[in-house]
């Protein structure tokens, strides 16, 4: 007997790094995309309120609390999506959870094929290995702001493409996709008769007034979109494990089958805390991305001060910059030897897929006073290095 | 301790300044009640008698009893944490009582589903209006809970006067055993053959949902953007409220 599906799926090399770097005193991690912020106030009293109330401890209905996801089709029709929440919208264990149950659901002998962008986050490719099928990777054009390459997405629609799953703004490259290009993919959807899952977790995080555009919004692609949201990034709320999907109600059906199997219902306390979270804490996220954007600048001004190093494009998206070493080329490496040498986390860029190799990630969603002080630490290493 | 005295000083403050304000001005109050769709009825209702041409207003969502729900009959804003904003809202608070004279409706969507919430709620105000939307699961298993949430629903039913209105989805049986305890006048809506504002053939297309809206007065196909059974009660009910007003 022997673990014949999971032989080649990997545990993330974003959670490794983080494994090493916590046996090293006094490092520094800009690795794991965790927001440096604890969960708002509002959000901990809707949970505790939920919890003093006795309101917890049961399962909720499979779907999740009808309270949530009427606010949750509340928030979306002000933007501009109009879902069910009786039947299209279903609260998950996060995004990733969203998303493994959807590749799960669609993935079959005949359509087996996932289009992924390259560089993209992680945790896809491996969810895609784990719902049995294959990671068929789409390269982003770097020249253009790590934008979608439409010929080359063209050329990798195959009979077999279950799906394209992605995220905007892209993780781990901070770019933001244009309206023209998502209409494109979606009508490629159309055509060739596949799935469009959005991963729109960073959506809060765009920066220098750039318009936000979702084919969620397009109602000819309902059937065809599936669109997820995770609580985690935009309330820091990652350690609530909470997010939801919404689709047309026959995708849901489906989807919802693998979601009670895997966990029944999402964990209802958290429940609580995302109602709170969407009726409450509007605030709150207008201050984190006031503060992620004087991070961002905080960041490339590090950067522009190592151009001998690193070149990079400004991010317009996420809390995430994606820097190409320009004197070397095993991101691995690079990494592991910062890590052990300035103590300063950072994820290769070969994680996000092979085209990543070359560049490694940076997380600035930390405090300030981490990150001046991890470019120090890299600023010595480098200049040590040479 | 300091702080729960301050919050308890507030709350006793707000409820009697809602009580004054009901007392003075006399709005019509319609409360939108049931375990959940009441915001999209509150919406449509409040857009019904706007486009009526009445004066009218709603509360924000999920308000609590003690504090929200007297903040909506004055239309004031919370002070959240700030001592200053709260004694600036106190001070509007008396103000509202004595400001303006008009005969305004207050659509009122409450989560009455426990026992001191609706003591609370009747306390302030008795509603001439009360709409029932449904009473549906939350947990697995909790089916003796939405008899007792009914139970809540009934209390709130009998502090309706005689003269007003009772409007339940006729499509919810729990809901529709409480008209027993009203003598006035029920409208009933929903799905259901024997409502009297009722939606049939309904059809869902790519860009929402088309229906037939019948009444005893009224036939004719109505299209909305939206999707889902409770949008098309929200435009049933926006339709009884313009009738009865």
């Amino acid at each position: 007997m022997s673990f014949q599906r999971t032989k080649n799926i990997n545990l993330s090399p974003i959670k490794q790094i983080e494994l090493k770097a916590s046996q090293i005193p006094d490092v520094i991690s800009l690795a794991q995309g965790i927001p440096s912020f604890d969960t708002p106030e509002v959000i901990k009293k809707a949970a505790v309120k939920a919890l003093s109330r006795g309101d917890v401890a049961k399962y909720s209905l499979t779907l999740g609390l009808p309270d949530l996801r009427e606010t949750v089709e509340e928030k979306l029709a002000k933007e501009g999506m109009l879902y069910d929440f009786q039947s299209e919208i279903l609260v998950t264990v996060g995004s990733i959870e969203a998303i493994t149950a959807s590749l799960i659901s669609m993935i079959s002998k005949n359509k087996d094929e996932i289009l992924l962008f390259s560089p993209c986050y992680t945790s896809y490719q491996e969810a895609v290995k784990v719902a049995g099928g294959k990671p068929v990777f789409v390269n982003l054009d770097e020249d253009r702001d790590w934008q979608i390459d439409i010929d080359n997405l063209k050329k990798k629609i195959s009979s077999r493409t279950a799906a394209i799953l992605f995220a905007n703004p892209n993780n781990p490259t901070g770019s933001v996709f244009p309206k023209k290009d998502l209409i494109v993919l979606g009508d490629l959807a159309l055509k060739h008769d596949f799935f469009i899952i959005l991963d729109e977790v960073y959506k809060d995080f765009i920066y220098d007034n750039l318009h936000f555009f979702t084919l969620a919004s397009i109602s000819k692609l309902r059937e065809k979109i599936i669109r997820t949201f995770s609580f985690s990034k935009a309330y820091a709320m990652t350690g609530w494990r909470i997010g939801f999907l919404h689709s047309d109600e026959e995708n849901v059906k489906e989807i919802v089958k693998v979601h009670d199997t895997m966990v029944t219902c999402a964990p209802v306390i958290s429940q609580y805390a995302a109602i709170g979270a969407f009726d409450y804490a509007e605030r709150e996220i207008d201050e984190f991305r006031k503060k992620f954007t004087s991070r961002r600048e905080l960041a490339c001004r590090h950067l522009d001060k190592l151009s001998n190093f690193f070149s990079y494009q400004k991010p317009s998206g996420s809390y995430f910059v994606f820097p190409k070493l320009l004197n070397e080329s095993d991101s691995w490496k690079f990494t592991l030897d910062l890590l052990e040498k300035a103590h300063v986390a950072v994820v290769p860029g070969v994680a996000f897929s092979p085209s990543g190799e070359g560049y490694i990630r940076i997380n600035f969603g930390r405090e300030e006073k981490d990150i001046t002080a991890a470019f120090k630490r890299i600023e010595k290493y480098l200049k040590n290095k040479k | 301790m300091k702080r729960q005295s301050l919050k308890t000083i507030v709350q006793q403050i707000l409820k009697w300044q809602a009580k004054a304000y009901i007392r003075v001005k006399g709005p019509i109050v319609i409360i939108v009640a049931g375990t959940n769709s009441r915001y999209w009825i509150k919406e449509k209702v409040l857009e019904g008698l706007k486009e009526k041409g009445c004066d009218a207003r709603a509360n924000r969502k999920n308000f609590n009893a003690e504090i929200g729900l007297p903040l909506s009959i004055l239309g004031l804003e919370s002070g959240e944490g700030d001592f200053y904003k709260w004694r600036k809202t106190l001070i509007q608070g008396f103000k509202r009582i004595f400001q303006g004279v008009s005969r305004e409706y207050l659509v009122l969507e409450a989560a009455i589903d426990r026992p001191d919430d609706m003591k609370y709620l009747l306390g302030i105000t008795k509603p001439q209006v009360v709409i029932l939307t449904t009473i549906t699961m939350i947990y697995q298993e909790n089916f003796d809970d939405l008899d007792s949430i009914a139970q809540e629903y009934r209390t709130l039913v009998a502090a309706i006067p005689t003269g007003g209105k009772l409007i339940l989805n006729r499509d919810d049986e729990r809901i529709v055993k409480l008209s027993r305890y009203f003598q006035g006048v029920v409208i009933t809506y929903g799905f259901h053959q024997e409502a009297d504002f009722k939606a049939t053939e309904v059809k869902k297309e790519i860009d929402g949902q088309l229906f037939l809206l019948n009444s005893k007065n009224k036939r004719f196909t109505k299209k909305i953007p939206q999707f889902g059974k409770h949008h098309v009660y929200a435009e049933l009910v926006k339709e009884i409220v313009q009738e009865i007003i």
